[in-house]
């Protein structure tokens, strides 16, 4: 996806507004959401704090053959909508997101003004993220995966209170942050915001598709903002919290259960009447995590994964909220695991005293 | 006294534990009724997942690959097989994964050389713990329901069943099976309007089906007869899709003397056939030329036709123990079935195989109280090992009316002629022969006039035993039935016996005919 030739992979050394210096380009992620066109960096500050640079990249704009203009506008308007929601965040001191240290734009030496203009974001440098939850011994423990299922379930009710749906919560899109021992949710190139459009809103699903909710994969797109986007992020919350605890996905484990006929790409009615069979491999997949998650907190996670990633959208959300104005509020879920969190505490510290 | 299979079979639809048949082409959505799946062509995501795992091929990068193949369909891609051996190797990798990657890996063949290796984990969960976990799981409450009919807790099947149509009233799985349900409690109104009042009729082949299949049970002029045609001859649908319609409106056509279309359309349920279809040409091939070539459609299904196989080793080819075997495997797999464990009961009976015919007799009458087939077959096995008024108490059940309580009624004179009461038995036997005569049921008139045939001779009367054993060749040389030879082997043998004034002949005859079938 990067092109080696762009201005936005020639920022090495550089030193920007704001006292950053750019220090290395970071490998990209392979899990960083297609469709997007960046580079990444570690910059340094005056102060020697160090800082994470997304440049992004316009160039494939002046491609032969492309439309110049459309395809700036939707790179520029991505980058704007990113951009935007993150200082939105900042404004609105969002503990739980990585939130912007600085933003702006730079010209790299000997390029044109046109073609070396390069706009970037510089976010928190974090230590890592959640993906090594599928090797048993690096794992996160059952007290520091019930902190990041707090932080990330913090983080995404602060945005949703906004109006703000993610749409590519997963493993790489939570960072660790070891010095504050916390976790944050990153990665708003998808998001979207109520009233205001986004480049990616025309999508079928505008995240990564291994992690996209049922509903989305067979193309059952709701009207509505709230139960297409914000139920979305339930789903690859409750999708999260799944991973934290059994290191698997609930989208491939329903998958898996499915027979090929049912599959998305096989199937040719519509949501609803595949639903039942959706339904009936979902049950399979929480048999699969019954045996998976600590018995210490299987029940509240459990049942958390139960509503959240149900694939019937309308039941979807905390079941006290059902039919209600709240059911796809992630308040009551907030509650619930700073309660876990502060039980499993408690009980961590009685063992080592013990 | 027997009859083996039904007097009018129709397309019904089956009904079976969703895990065994969840791959049936029965509940696949035919393509062109809705086209609003999108395109899914190679996603962005997982080359830049498969490139990762190209450069650093480890553990966390083979599980997003995998998790990514599982989601896109893409699983029997080399390098996704790569990963998942990855996975499958590593020690460290989370037992949910490495299930993931071992499933794969299964399915690509890669694990011929570990036949030990799990699939599964293990799950002890009951029906009941699976609705538990997910009360708004509609197949778990139909696979409830068919678990608790086999059980014979009628009302809690049908709450359950209600549950489901409550849940996904548009599916047709749960349509179909709900059908099947009050079918099975013989309720055919309730079977055949829930069918029919669905918004999902019009627009369904499996539906349609059921439809013309049920409204001759109900009683009622089948709806979608012109609207089935019309679908069938669009040709839009894959043959998988409309092969119990064509076999629904051909059966009812070749039953009304709709000769030539029917027989197409029977040709047609044979190109892509589930089983039900290929058990509903056999059975109709018993009566009617169908045009149908039975030997290869059953090649072109990967299920088994227990049904089909069980009836045509017993009526056509008389090789009773294979029907048997045959028979066991369709109870095994439409355990609800009575006319599955009517054809084992009765096939023993034939053989003498008395315990097998009893124990399948009392297994149907569990989920199929009442059901006449059994309580025949029941009676007969019971007098024949000398329960003569535990036979009387089962025929007694079977109802007054229909070809049914004419095999009762020859059970009757089978009793009362171990009993010692000659005149009464023999009047019983003639009054079930007349009845069938006068019903045009000629294959149990023969199977009828056999039995008769060997009480007679059991009972020493050689001159009538061999009066109703000719009169049974004659008239069983048209429809041939198999098995038809079979007992006329050996009453003949009884009765030569007889004829020679040697008693212990004919048993020694009747013992070896039964030894050579089992």
């Amino acid at each position: 996806m990067r092109n080696p030739d762009s201005a936005a992979a020639k920022l090495n050394g550089l030193k920007l507004e704001g006292g950053w210096r750019v220090v290395r380009a970071i490998a990209q992620s392979p899990s960083a959401t297609g469709g997007q066109f960046s580079n990444s960096y570690e910059v340094e500050n005056e102060d020697g704090r160090h800082g994470f640079l997304k440049a992004f990249d316009f160039s494939r704009a002046f491609e032969p053959g492309r439309d110049t203009i459309s395809e700036l506008t939707s790179l520029l308007a991505g980058y704007m909508s990113e951009r935007d929601i993150l200082l939105h965040c900042k404004n609105r001191h969002h503990s739980k997101i990585v939130l912007p240290l600085d933003h702006g734009f730079t010209q790299v030496p000997n390029l044109g003004d046109q073609e070396g203009r390069v706009y970037y974001l510089i976010l928190d440098m974090a230590d890592g993220d959640i993906r090594s939850q599928v090797d048993v011994v690096k794992r996160l423990d059952t007290l520091s995966s019930v902190r990041a299922l707090n932080d990330i379930c913090l983080g995404l009710w602060q945005v949703h209170r906004d109006m703000i749906a993610h749409q590519d919560v997963k493993p790489s899109n939570v960072l660790v942050y070891k010095e504050t021992a916390d976790f944050r949710v990153t990665d708003f190139g998808c998001a979207s915001r109520r009233g205001v459009v986004a480049p990616r809103d025309q999508l079928r699903f505008p995240g990564d598709n291994t992690y996209a909710p049922p509903e989305a994969m067979y193309g059952e797109l709701d009207s509505d903002f709230v139960k297409r986007r914000i139920g979305c992020d339930l789903y690859m919350f409750g999708n999260i919290a799944c991973f934290l605890f059994a290191g698997i996905n609930v989208t491939a484990n329903l998958m898996s259960h499915l027979a090929p006929q049912y599959h998305p790409g096989n199937w040719h009615g519509s949501y609803q009447l595949a639903l039942p069979y959706l339904m009936n491999a979902f049950t399979a997949t929480l048999e699969d995590l019954h045996h998976e998650i600590d018995e210490e907190v299987r029940e509240v996670v459990l049942r958390m994964i139960q509503e959240l990633c149900t694939p019937d959208v309308a039941r979807r959300g905390h079941s006290r909220g059902i039919g209600r104005v709240s059911q796809y509020s992630l308040e009551r879920y907030v509650s619930e695991l700073d309660l876990l969190k502060r039980r499993v505490e408690i009980r961590a510290r009685l063992k080592k005293t013990a | 006294m027997i009859i083996m299979g039904q007097s009018q079979r129709r397309l019904v639809p089956q009904w079976r534990r969703f895990e065994s048949d969840s791959a049936s082409s029965e509940f696949a959505m035919p393509a062109g009724t809705n086209s609003k799946t999108a395109d899914r062509g190679l996603d962005a995501n997982f080359v830049k997942r498969l490139e990762h795992f190209r450069r650093e091929p480890n553990l966390i990068s083979a599980a997003e690959v995998v998790e990514s193949a599982m989601v896109l369909g893409r699983a029997s891609d080399g390098e996704v097989i790569r990963a998942a051996r990855i996975i499958f190797r590593d020690s460290n990798s989370a037992p949910l994964v490495r299930l993931h990657a071992t499933r794969l890996l299964n399915n690509a063949g890669d694990l011929n050389d570990q036949p030990n290796v799990a699939l599964a984990l293990s799950r002890t969960s009951k029906l009941r713990e699976r609705i538990r976990a997910n009360p708004l799981d509609a197949i778990a409450w139909v696979d409830l329901a068919l678990t608790q009919t086999c059980s014979g807790q009628f009302e809690p099947a049908k709450r359950s069943m209600r549950v489901a149509l409550n849940i996904a009233p548009t599916n047709r799985l749960v349509l179909r099976s709900a059908a099947r349900l009050f079918f099975h409690f013989k309720d055919y109104e309730q079977a055949y309007d829930l069918v029919r009042r669905s918004e999902m009729t019009r627009v369904d082949p499996w539906l349609m089906a059921a439809e013309v299949s049920l409204s001759a049970f109900a009683e009622k002029k089948p709806r979608f007869v012109k609207q089935g045609l019309q679908l069938i001859e669009s040709e839009s649908l894959a043959p998988s899709q409309i092969t119990e319609l064509a076999g629904s409106i051909g059966t009812l056509m070749l039953v009304d003397d709709g000769g030539r279309i029917g027989r197409k359309l029977m040709r047609q349920s044979q190109m892509a056939p589930t089983v039900n279809a290929i058990a509903q040409a056999d059975w109709i091939s018993l009566f009617v030329n169908s045009g149908v070539s039975l030997a290869s459609a059953d090649q072109r299904t990967s299920q088994k036709a227990w049904e089909a196989l069980a009836l045509r080793a017993f009526s056509l080819e008389g090789e009773i123990a294979e029907s048997i075997r045959y028979g066991k495997l369709w109870v095994d797999d439409e355990p609800y079935n009575p006319v599955a464990f009517a054809s084992v009961a009765g096939a023993a009976n034939v053989i003498e195989d008395f315990a097998i015919a009893r124990e399948y007799s009392k297994r149907g009458l569990l989920s199929s109280r009442n059901d006449p087939r059994l309580l025949n077959a029941m009676s007969f096995a019971v007098a024949s090992i000398g329960d003569l008024d535990g036979a009387e108490a089962y025929a007694a059940k079977v109802p007054e009316d229909g070809a049914h309580s004419l095999v009762a009624t020859a059970n009757r004179g089978l009793i009362a002629m171990r009993r010692g009461d000659m005149a009464k038995g023999k009047d019983l036997y003639r009054d079930a022969i007349a009845g069938f005569r006068r019903l045009g049921a000629k294959e149990p008139e023969v199977s009828c006039l056999l039995y008769f045939s060997a009480e007679l001779a059991r009972a020493g009367d050689a001159v009538e035993g061999r009066k109703r054993l000719e009169e049974a060749k004659e008239q069983g040389k048209v429809p041939k039935r198999k098995y038809h030879d079979f007992l006329a082997k050996r009453v003949e043998g009884q009765i030569q016996a007889l004829e020679r004034s040697e008693p212990r002949e004919a048993v020694k005859t009747t013992n070896a005919a039964i030894d050579q079938q089992r």
